[in-house]
């Protein structure tokens, strides 16, 4: 089948690749049964192309050579550089990209050339163009991009029958969305949707950096901000630490021999108690809280009439997020689906239903963003020359079409201006302006010329203005994603030839540490498992795989061999 | 613009749930992803009939199309003689204007809606 569509999560700290067959969406395993690639790209010490967990467990070692959290630049200009030259944030996610599009061809033994990417729902128009342009950049073609808490609701819909009302929060490494969601008939519905692009749980990682910091500045008189091998050490505590929260009241940070001062040693060693981590995170947290009222508010529904709340995510995980929102919505109405997978499940559920399969739930999705154009009118009581006005208010179903009247203020006025923007100011100067265009060639008519603004907003984002002259049908008009692209069809193709190299260079999937065959045939069979266990064994299972790569990749001898156990006899009991 | 009960397949005293239900049906049928085009038929004539209030205001603009295009006609004029040098005028004054008549008219046709609030309807 040529024609399939696969469905990819790209996310902030890790990311997935998954398929519809046999009637449900599966996750895709690599060769070592490994369903989760982290989002991290590094360069060895050879100066081979490492994405994944080969990257991650370098980071220690060459943090100037490994690159994490892409996703939070995408969009932006930013270059990083890895090795001895700089990338755009669309070229390190196109890495990302080829690697999963390696592990799916591997997986089904052909490769697959079409897909549907998810982002956070709160993308901005520049950020999903980034994302389009990096799965073109990997040779992919993105037939869709999704929302990410829509395709978790797609996958949560499966189970549903009778009409419910969903909120979906969904809290990824660098990105905060929440979304409320309604089922019924086959349909799954996004009513509202908010969110923040720059909030997720890299930033509760950031708060327990920044108070190891203040302790060691405090204890042993040393900063270490400038160190980026120690500066690495103890974010990756940290993020042991945060997880260990989740499950323990206290958490032990210890690195020895972080660094040196005056020649002597310093051994990090330090007890964060739940409750302090809490309070460091508490006005993370309580933004979010916020958004849910808007996005609440938006949709016209109290806490009260929420039925479910689906949590997506893996920093959906802190406690102190479950026990707020339990306080907010009164009770536990928690609906079941994984926080790691659900996203890449959802988004081959679309790509199958796209590809003409026919799946469980039709989706109708709405945009975030209120689209706009400026003219005279009054802001604060007083005449002002650029009022935002919107044309396609933010939440509502795409595609859409919609169209709004303006005048001309001066006799015989033969121009007018057309700006248009994005955002939810009523000063138009505070939104963000996409695109604008003059229209020249009026009539010489008196003041109130019609000239009519049509806007068209299709599934991905894109959207076509024009703008025309209602006496005489003179028209001009644009199309936003290319006033937006950062690169042209040429640099384009440019791109995908200097990636591509860069993963020909290397051996075929083996260029990884040793491995132990028995232990990789027992991941590959747990991994193979996980579809058909509960969700309680799934979560076991997949911390038991975590656990094992940890270990592994970490030489813990001790550990791994516990855990190889542990998800030994877990197997052994599912079977039985 | 295309008759909303036509489009949907309901008569004009369908209810609430009936309509949604004809509306979900028709979505799985022609989703935004194959059928764009006819979905945002489907979506637009749902929008219009939805609720009561909705349905009174669909019927009631269709019912009153000659006085209200005069009334439109006439804001045009009056929100576009101001003459200030910008380039282009929002039409609020005219959405204002409508909004005013098609409460009036909900008010006469159906004193119990008239107390409901506006909602974000009639804004900017």
């Amino acid at each position: 089948m040529t024609d399939e569509i696969v469905g990819i999560d790209l996310g902030t700290t890790n990311s997935e690749i998954a398929i519809y067959r046999n009637g449900r969406p599966e996750v895709l395993a690599d060769e070592r049964g490994r369903i989760i690639l982290p989002s991290v790209v590094a360069l060895s010490e050879t100066g081979e192309l490492l994405v994944g967990e080969e990257a991650r467990n370098q980071y220690l070692l060459y943090p100037e050579r490994t690159i994490r959290s892409i996703k939070r630049r995408m969009g932006t200009n930013d270059q990083v550089r890895l090795g001895d030259r700089d990338y755009t944030p669309q070229e390190i996610s196109a890495m990302i990209l080829s690697r999963l599009k390696e592990i799916a061809r591997q997986a089904l033994g052909r490769p697959v050339q079409k897909a549907v990417i998810t982002v956070p729902a709160y993308f901005s128009d520049a950020q999903r163009q980034a994302t389009r342009e990096a799965g073109e950049i990997a040779g992919l073609e993105v037939v869709r991009i999704i929302n990410e808490p829509t395709a978790a609701a797609l996958v949560y819909e499966a189970a549903q029958h009778q009409g419910k009302r969903i909120l979906v929060y969904d809290l990824g490494g660098g990105t905060f969305d929440v979304s409320v969601v309604r089922i019924e008939g086959g349909v799954v519905e996004v009513i509202s949707s908010h969110g923040n692009n720059h909030l997720g749980g890299d930033d509760f990682d950031h708060k327990i950096v920044e108070h190891v910091l203040d302790h060691l500045k405090l204890k042993h008189g040393v900063d270490i901000a400038d160190q980026p091998r120690a500066m690495a050490r103890v974010t990756r505590s940290a993020e042991t630490a945060k997880k260990q929260l989740s499950d323990h009241p206290f958490a032990r940070i210890q690195e020895e021999y972080l660094t040196e001062q005056d020649g002597k040693p310093v051994n990090l060693d330090l007890e964060l108690a739940r409750h302090d981590y809490e309070e460091m995170i508490a006005p993370f947290i309580e933004e979010t809280l916020g958004a849910i009222h808007i996005a609440l508010e938006s949709a016209n529904l109290t806490a009260s009439q929420v039925d479910e709340i689906l949590l997506v995510g893996g920093a959906t995980r802190t406690p102190m997020i479950r026990r707020r929102l339990v306080e907010v919505f009164g009770k536990e109405r928690r609906g079941e689906v994984d926080p790691d997978l659900c996203v890449a499940l959802g988004a081959a559920i679309q790509g199958a239903a796209m590809a003409g399969t026919e799946v469980s739930a039709v989706l109708v999705d709405v945009t975030p963003y209120t689209f706009g154009t400026s003219a005279l009118g009054e802001l604060n009581d007083e005449l002002y020359p650029y009022c935002f006005i919107p044309i396609i208010p933010r939440n509502t179903p795409i595609p859409v079409r919609r169209s709004e009247v303006f005048f001309t203020v001066k006799d015989a006025q033969t121009e007018v201006d057309v700006k248009i923007f994005q955002g939810e100011n009523p000063d138009a100067m505070e939104n963000i302006q996409l695109g604008e265009f003059r229209v020249t060639g009026l009539s010489k008519a008196p003041s109130g010329n019609q000239v009519i603004i049509d806007l068209a907003l299709d599934r991905d984002g894109i959207l076509q203005v024009s703008a025309r002259e209602k006496a005489t049908g003179l028209e001009r008009r644009i199309t936003i994603d290319k006033a937006l692209s950062r690169y042209d069809k040429g640099q384009l193709d440019e791109a995908r030839e200097r990636i591509g190299a860069l993963f020909d260079e290397q051996a075929p999937a083996d260029s990884v540490a040793a491995s132990d065959s028995a232990l990789d045939a027992l991941l590959a069979k747990a991994s193979n498992k996980l579809d058909e266990v509960s969700a309680e064994d799934r979560s076991e299972i997949i911390d038991l795989i975590e656990t094992i790569r940890d270990a592994r990749s970490g030489d813990n001898d001790a550990a791994l061999e516990e855990a190889r156990s542990q998800l030994q006899d877990l197997l052994f009991y599912l079977e039985t | 613009m295309l008759d909303p009960f036509t489009v949907l397949g309901v008569t004009e005293d369908a209810d609430d749930a009936e309509i949604r239900r004809r509306y979900l049906a028709l979505v799985r049928e022609f989703p935004p992803d194959r059928a764009p085009e006819r979905f945002q038929e489907l979506r637009a004539a749902y929008e219009a009939v939805g609720d009561e209030r909705k349905r009174l205001e669909t019927k009631l603009l269709r019912t009153n199309t000659t006085a209200l295009t005069r009334l439109y006609m006439s804001a045009l004029q009056a929100g576009a003689t101001d003459g200030l040098p910008s380039d282009a005028r929002a039409p609020r004054a005219t959405k204002q204007t409508i909004t005013a008549v098609l409460a009036e008219g909900i008010t006469k046709a159906m004193p119990e809606l008239s107390h409901e609030d506006r909602g974000k309807q009639g804004g900017r």
